[in-house]
């Protein structure tokens, strides 16, 4: 790994930027990154299959975008997860397609075990959901227990190693880790037991047991933030909630089953000075109202399908806004149409600050950006993005 | 019975009245004619759901439970229909493109294409282009709907679309797209006919096209 000769004067810069940004005031210049998944093995010319499974070839693939794009800080270790985690427990949800992480849609309990759930939500996912979802841990002893080992001594192994070469990334190139943790709101965690279909269908046949499930999965969901969070002294990094089954919700849905257990959540990492960064998938403007309630400056949301400038209007006096360049531009169009993109998004949404240049969707196969567009895009926003006094 | 009440319940999601209805119908000798104006009664309760769907009233989960409300009742309705032979609006087969495994909106789709009076052949996740080809080729479907809610899925349904052509088969079929990545401009670069990011006017695209 070849050093930045002013890693250090870098590393402020980097942090003080984003630091701004994410309390809605104008940084130097508008933050650039790109939320870069398992597009990284087609861009380095490797395989899926070679950058899950081979802790190396997937930090030289970091590495490459690191020192290629010099964005303001790097996406996320954790985000491409490794295979062997799920190989041990018997999860196929890589294998499924072979290209990128999917998790099949199935439902791992029936409505009538809700009151157990409730009663001793741990207990019950471990006992009961664990084992229906990982083949490996539904087996006699002791093969389950060596599965849960193998797959717990993976994962240990992975975030120890991750955590070190996250750390040489800061020191080397001067670069932070933006992701560094994450947790799911109540709601979604109850879809991982019940299955996303089976539980919208429980919003209309259960609703109250629904609404004590996520109650009862509060102190899980807060503490998967808490324990999965690691700052790194010097860096800036955020706690990462997709909030995925919200949009799926009417308001008035929403605002029953999702919004309480939420809102606490959110809060809770806030209350602890952590800053969170919420991917907003699909179009939020319905639940804005609910978004300028979350508390202000410590949130970024990362924008997908939402209209950038009501979005400012409206919540960006409480959250840092991020977004929204579309993969299917930085894949399929010209150097001079994302250009032009970002040009416009730059005049909508860098006035008063509280903005991060990124794309729509987290990057996972080859056709969500070309690199001669990440490239021109990110020089076209270290000049273009910069406030003038 | 009261089929325009049962047009009613079907846009309100009433569940629980629904079902009432759907016993009285197992449990009766309805005629043929009670049986045909059930079956116009959910098409226009479903189209109603797209309605407000589009309106902004309904939401992804009242469309899931209206296609789960409209499979229990079909699954009471189907071999009646066979009987029937009430004529299809026209035959889909429909799947999710290769590579990718999401199926809910599909699923959706699906069933909303089947209570508004269409044949559904169904061909699930992770669909190679080859299978798309033959299941044309075997019951000549009017339309071809490919599924898919990540981006890889664009480059499938593209290689998808290319097969179907050099099958000879593209000029018999109009094709859709359909999920989150499925914009205007990406269906005009895969070679698709039409593409939506919403169920409900998946539905109507396909309505309009063997309704002329």
């Amino acid at each position: 790994m070849e050093k930045n000769e002013n890693a250090e004067q870098l590393l402020k810069e980097r942090v003080l930027r984003l630091k701004t940004a994410t309390e809605l005031k104008e940084p130097d210049r508008v933050p650039i990154f790109f939320p870069t998944e398992t597009w990284l093995a087609s861009y380095t010319g490797y395989t899926v299959q070679e950058i899950i499974y081979d802790y190396n070839k997937m930090i030289k693939a970091i590495e490459k975008s690191i020192q290629e794009y010099r964005w303001d800080c790097v996406w996320g270790v954790g985000s491409i997860w490794p295979a062997q985690i799920f190989d041990a427990v018997g999860r196929l949800d890589y294998a499924a397609s072979g290209s990128a992480f999917q998790v099949p849609d199935e439902s791992y309990m029936t409505p009538e075990e809700y009151p157990e759930l409730i009663a001793d939500p741990y207990t019950f996912i471990v006992e009961k959901i664990m084992p229906r979802r990982c083949p490996e841990l539904a087996k006699t002893f002791p093969r389950n227990a060596i599965a849960l080992g193998k797959g717990a001594s993976a994962f240990a192994l992975f975030r120890s190693q991750m955590g070190a070469v996250a750390r040489g990334w800061l020191q080397a190139f001067g670069i932070p880790l933006l992701v560094s943790g994450k947790t799911h709101p109540p709601f979604d965690m109850v879809s991982y037991c019940r299955g996303l279909k089976g539980l919208l269908l429980d919003t209309k046949r259960h609703p109250d047991l629904v609404k004590e499930a996520c109650e009862a999965l509060l102190p899980i969901s807060i503490k998967y933030a808490m324990i999965s969070h690691r700052v790194t002294p010097g860096g800036f990094s955020t706690v990462f909630v997709p909030p995925d089954a919200a949009i799926l919700l009417s308001p008035s849905s929403f605002e029953k089953f999702y919004w309480p257990t939420f809102s606490k959540l959110m809060e809770a990492i806030c209350e602890k000075d952590y800053n969170a960064f919420m991917m907003l998938e699909g179009n939020w403007e319905p639940y804005f109202d609910f978004l300028a309630q979350l508390p202000k400056g410590k949130i970024i949301a990362w924008m997908e399908s939402t209209d950038m400038e009501k979005a400012k209007a409206v919540i960006g006096k409480t959250m840092c806004i991020a977004g929204d360049i579309p993969c299917a531009l930085l894949g399929y169009g010209t150097e001079k149409e994302v250009i032009q993109y970002t040009r416009n998004l730059i005049d909508k949404m860098a006035p008063g600050g509280g903005f991060i240049v990124c794309s729509d969707k987290e990057m996972i196969s080859h056709n969500d950006a070309k690199p001669e567009n990440l490239l021109a895009v990110t020089k076209f926003v270290k000049e273009y993005g910069v406030y003038r006094k | 019975m009261e089929t325009d009440f049962l047009k009613g319940a079907i846009a309100d999601l009433d569940e629980p009245k629904i079902l009432q209805l759907l016993g009285e119908l197992e449990n009766s000798e309805s005629s043929d004619l009670i049986i045909h104006d059930v079956i116009m009664s959910i098409q226009e309760g479903m189209s109603e759901v797209g309605n407000r769907f589009e309106k902004g009233d309904y939401f992804i989960a009242e469309l899931v439970f209206a296609a789960e409300i409209s499979n229990r009742v079909m699954a009471v309705l189907r071999p009646r229909i066979k009987k029937l032979d009430i004529p299809k609006k026209g035959k889909v087969v429909i799947g999710t493109a290769k590579g990718d495994i999401h199926d809910i909106g599909k699923n959706i789709v699906r069933d909303m294409l089947e209570a508004t009076g269409f044949e559904i052949y169904d061909l699930g996740v992770n669909v190679p282009a080859v299978k798309f080809v033959d299941k044309i080729r075997e019951v000549n479907p009017e339309i071809v709907g490919i599924s898919g809610l990540l981006t890889l899925a664009i480059e499938s349904a593209k290689s998808t679309i290319e097969a179907i052509k050099e099958a000879g088969l593209r000029e018999h079929v109009k094709i859709i797209i359909g999920g989150n990545p499925m914009t205007k401009p990406i269906a005009t670069l895969v070679g698709a006919d039409e593409a939506t990011r919403s169920a409900a006017e998946g539905v109507e695209i396909c309505k309009k096209w063997v309704e002329g």
